[in-house]
């Protein structure tokens, strides 16, 4: 098992190795550069810019030194936040990113499970029906949809809730709840059929059970995809904001950072299936 | 009646018993089940409005009313007005079209892609299933969604229609990889069963068994999964185009009507909320029919009901 594990955290070196190239060239090869919007610089001090950041460098060159600095765990200075490394950034960034992405699963959980096992219990009802439809409500409304209407309607006419910024509980509430809404649907109806083949003794269980950590774990990768928009939308100080700003502002160092650090998660959320489909199935072998 | 019934039960053994065809058998499942068939019966009138846009509104798509910005729905504009006086409704009949061909096309784009990739991993089997299906272990590390928000920034400024192809490749792109494991494993386990042995002691050819067993037995899946995976696309394209990387202005799409509308949340809050409904209702009615008919073609649930 720790073999396993061992082997499966080597072959993720290679795979982030690819991101980071991809994202690295990708990043340069798009037109303009981090300091093109601003004002015309005299030549001189655009010069001294450029040797500051390597710049001037021919690219591959540029691409050894990157690759040189993140082996030693650094992810360079950023170049549109003056005198900010981008570890530093994401230092900042990261807590409240995954303070939001695991409050939201947690409001999907205790919101999704106690609906589904309820829906099961009286599968055919009103009860059941009404569930399951909110669900699929839940499933359907874009999660910026229903963030701004929770802004429109708690923000800006009853003014009980705060947008923008993080820590109270009044910024906090409409963001979380954007963001979970639509898993808290998907939990319900993942929770409903699970909890109706238990009752049912069926033998489909299994199968059935094999396939539900994995949706979990691509729910958790979603939840990181979904704060994205989130974040931007509503002014949490997050790294998913700072994604799609840097990669609009060229600040190429933040954008492979990110990148990185969303990479790394995803393969993390990938071990984590197997590792929980060794539990769950003692058929499943690991050399 | 019941004499031919036990007749037919006593010839069982020598003679097979006529029975309806899986699609016969789907269709009637799929219409018992009501939801289902009010999604798809909304999703064909959306289709129809969309496509009968320039017939259905008295104006043009870019048609300007400065007098008449920010109007409130009315007679006039029955569902309000933007900022430069077009009609809402309007807009979100011909936004209703790019929306949707983005779901349908990337959707496709996806079925090519993975159903022939899956296809030729499970058929192939053995030494070069192992390799291909690790390679898509491989790419589900990595982040797509990423990489397509980086290709909408780098051709930021590329005009608006090569921005829509860029879109239905990108999400194509993003889609294909759980419909080829969909496809393989479909693949695997049709090779081994049953029937395909019975067929093939019966002396059925090879044509014949891929086209009358495993062909059939794929498409249900892909059909189930396809249907599942448009609402999936619109709403990352709805995703891309409110953060304004997706459609973009001549052009309008539900997601970028939206993010027009969310400029203006708190005085004019009409321009936000009917986007979103078109789409949240449409989404809706996808999610319902990809349901019903999972359930009218998944072989495993039918004898559960």
């Amino acid at each position: 098992m720790l073999r396993y594990v061992a082997r499966r955290l080597l072959t993720a070196i290679p795979v982030l190795w690819i991101i980071v190239t991809i994202t690295f060239f990708m990043m340069r090869l798009a037109p303009g550069g981090p300091f093109s919007r601003e004002r015309v610089m005299p030549a001189e001090v655009q010069k001294m810019i450029e040797e500051r950041y390597h710049l001037d460098e021919p690219l591959v060159k540029q691409y050894f030194r990157y690759m040189g600095n993140l082996l030693r765990g650094d992810l360079g200075p950023s170049f549109r936040y003056k005198d900010r490394s981008v570890n530093e950034i994401i230092a900042a960034g990261l807590p409240t990113t995954l303070q939001l992405g695991s409050l939201a699963l947690l409001f999907a959980l205790l919101v999704g499970i106690p609906a589904g096992c309820l829906a099961a219990f009286r599968q055919n009802s009103a009860v059941d029906y009404a569930a399951m439809s909110f669900s699929m409500v839940g499933v359907s409304v874009p999660n910026f949809v229903v963030l701004s209407t929770l802004i429109y309607f708690f923000a800006v006419k009853l003014k009980i809730l705060t947008v923008s910024g993080w820590g109270r509980w009044d910024q906090m509430i409409c963001p979380v709840v954007a963001l979970g809404l639509m898993y808290s649907a998907y939990i319900a109806r993942l929770s409903r059929a699970g909890m109706l083949e238990v009752i049912r003794q069926d033998f489909i269980r299994t199968a059935r059970a094999k396939g539900l950590p994995e949706r979990l774990v691509i729910m958790g990768a979603a939840i990181l995809t979904g704060s994205l928009i989130i974040e931007t939308i509503s002014g949490v100080p997050g790294i998913g904001r700072e994604f799609v700003n840097s990669a609009l502002n060229r600040d190429y160092t933040l954008t492979i950072g990110t990148v990185i650090l969303y990479s790394g998660f995803l393969i993390i959320f990938n071990l984590a299936v197997d590792i929980v489909y060794a539990f769950l199935d003692p058929r499943i072998v690991y050399e | 009646m019941t004499n031919d019934n036990e007749k037919t039960r006593a010839a069982a053994d020598v003679q097979p018993v006529k029975g309806t065809s899986l699609w016969k058998d789907a269709w009637r499942r799929l219409l018992k089940n009501r939801m289902a068939v009010a999604g798809g019966a909304l999703l064909i009138l959306i289709a129809c409005a969309a496509i009968l846009a320039p017939t259905l509104t008295p104006y043009a798509f870019d048609e300007i009313h400065l007098s008449d910005g920010n109007h409130p729905p009315s007679r006039e504009y029955p569902l309000g007005a933007d900022h430069l006086g077009r009609d809402l409704l309007t807009r979100i009949l011909y936004g209703g079209r790019v929306s949707l061909a983005v779901g349908i096309v990337a959707t496709f784009v996806s079925i090519i892609i993975g159903v022939s990739y899956g296809a030729a991993a499970g058929y192939l089997g053995g030494r070069a299933d192992n390799i291909m299906m690790r390679f898509v272990d491989i790419l589900y590390g990595l982040p797509f969604m990423f990489l397509v928000i980086l290709m909408m920034v780098i051709f930021h400024n590329a005009p608006a229609e090569k921005k829509l192809y860029l879109l239905f490749i990108g999400l194509g792109a993003v889609q294909w990889l759980t419909m080829s494991r969909i496809t393989r494993g479909q693949t695997l386990s049709i090779k081994t069963k049953e029937y395909i042995l019975a067929a093939r002691t019966s002396g059925a050819g090879v044509f014949r068994i891929i086209s009358r067993h495993v062909i059939p037995n794929l498409l249900g899946p892909v059909i189930v999964y396809a249907t599942l995976t448009v609402p999936a696309v619109m709403l990352e394209e709805a995703f891309l185009s409110f953060l304004g990387l997706g459609v973009q202005a001549p052009m309008a799409s539900w997601g970028s009507l939206a993010s027009d509308g969310r400029q203006s949340l708190d005085t004019y809050p009409w321009q936000m909320i009917f986007p979103g409904l078109a789409l949240a209702i449409t989404l809706f009615s996808l999610n319902f029919l990809g349901d019903g008919l999972r359930d009218a073609l998944d072989p495993q649930m039918k004898d559960q009901k």
